[in-house]
């Protein structure tokens, strides 16, 4: 019995430090591309480019962050 | 927050709704100012053009240009004699990572340092001083009476609303923040929808112009208490246009370029229409009266699409980013 319960806690140990440390990656991962995402809707505006061509560029910062995250 | 925002709505909603029923019903007349351009050589050194202009201020002597790109304060005088330049591109004391606007308030300018997420304070020559962080990516500043220093920043638009307007004390603690943003889901409409023009008023108070779909001008005192809205009259149009927002076609209503202000008048520099049916900046400046009626247009003879307004002087940067200086009345 004392054996089953250690054999599970250590089962539920190892589990949660493989569920623990991909999620860490993973949430530096997605603020990088958040950041790099403001960077380059901050550059969008400040080219001063008219506002058919600023959507454009906010759109491909949109597209930009949509691959960042599913990248990772 | 919650009933901040609604109070906030409801006296502006108020004041806009008092402005309009007095405000616009009869037209006033309407005068217009050719400016001419003083052919001033701004060039440092080296260069007469700035890679990426983002702010023009000036105080009583010098005009400040701030180039993003470059990551570096330019002085010139208002002859436009070079003076000096300073910062470089880093995170200490003195570096910016895309600085984006400046104050200056008695012998100290007052910088956003935006990728660095703070406000630095420096003296007349650069030196550094101190400053603080901030918990966003800081935009344009004012800094008022009392060391209050206002700060805007365009918000993200991913958890919804947020302010988009906040006050810090010379220590950098938070006093208080207003302006909930506009948010829809959609971050490229509610980019444009959120793209705000701060300036300082001449009321210890700050203004807020929005670019498009809204003739309101938000105005808020130093203790973050929202004051009368100027409603702005018809005279100064909307320009409507279609943008591909989300695969679909959107209509936006555009209001300004860029704002300033300056002897109780805010000046909105108009868009302007450009030959492949898309909007751009414009070449007149509209100047507009605390109830809201242009009193004055001011012709440029360039496209422009930053300004600073000093007396009969207009400091601009022009489409090639060159500095330039109109003067009204000028030919």
């Amino acid at each position: 019995m004392k054996r089953a319960v250690a054999l599970a806690l250590a089962g539920l140990c190892l589990l949660s430090s493989f569920l623990f440390f991909p999620q860490a990656a993973q949430g530096r991962a997605a603020d990088e591309c958040y950041s790099n995402w403001n960077r380059c809707r901050v550059n969008a505006f400040n080219m001063d480019v008219s506002w058919y061509r600023m959507t454009l560029a906010l759109t491909v910062c949109d597209v930009g962050l949509g691959k960042c995250v599913l990248d990772f | 927050m919650m009933k901040k925002s609604i109070s906030l709505m409801a006296v502006g909603g108020l004041a806009l709704a008092l402005m309009a029923g007095r405000g616009t019903s009869g037209r006033r007349p309407v005068h217009r100012h050719p400016a001419g351009d003083l052919k001033l050589d701004f060039r440092t050194d080296d260069d007469a053009v700035f890679s990426r202009p983002v702010s023009i201020s000036h105080d009583r002597d010098v005009i400040y240009v701030i180039d993003a790109e470059e990551n570096e304060v330019r002085v010139f005088s208002k002859a436009g004699t070079f003076i000096r330049a300073f910062g470089r591109k880093g995170q200490g004391p003195g570096e910016f990572d895309s600085p984006a606007d400046l104050d200056v308030s008695g012998d100290r300018i007052y910088v956003t340092d935006r990728f660095n997420k703070r406000i630095q304070v420096l003296d007349r020559k650069g030196g550094y001083l101190g400053g603080f962080k901030v918990p966003f990516t800081p935009d344009q500043i004012c800094v008022l009476s009392g060391g209050r220093i206002i700060l805007s920043h365009l918000p993200l638009g991913i958890e919804g609303r947020e302010p988009m307007v906040h006050a810090f004390s010379e220590m950098g603690n938070l006093l208080w923040e207003q302006a909930n943003s506009y948010y829809s889901g959609d971050r490229v409409y509610d980019a444009f929808r959120n793209f705000v023009v701060m300036v300082k008023g001449d009321r210890e108070d700050i203004l807020i112009v929005h670019k498009s779909d809204e003739r309101g001008v938000f105005r808020f005192d130093k203790e973050g208490k929202s004051g009368v809205a100027i409603r702005v009259a018809d005279e100064f149009e909307f320009k409507r246009i279609s943008l591909p927002i989300k695969g679909s076609k959107r209509q936006v209503s555009g209001f300004c370029w860029d704002a300033t202000f300056d002897k109780g008048s805010l000046g909105l520099l108009a868009l302007d229409d450009t030959e492949e049916n898309d909007l751009g900046p414009g070449r007149e400046v509209f100047l507009v009266a605390p109830d809201g009626f242009v009193k004055d247009i001011i012709d440029l003879p360039a496209a422009v699409t930053r300004i600073d307004m000093d007396g009969d002087d207009l400091y601009a940067v022009d489409t090639e980013n060159r500095l330039r200086v109109f003067r009204r009345g000028q030919r």
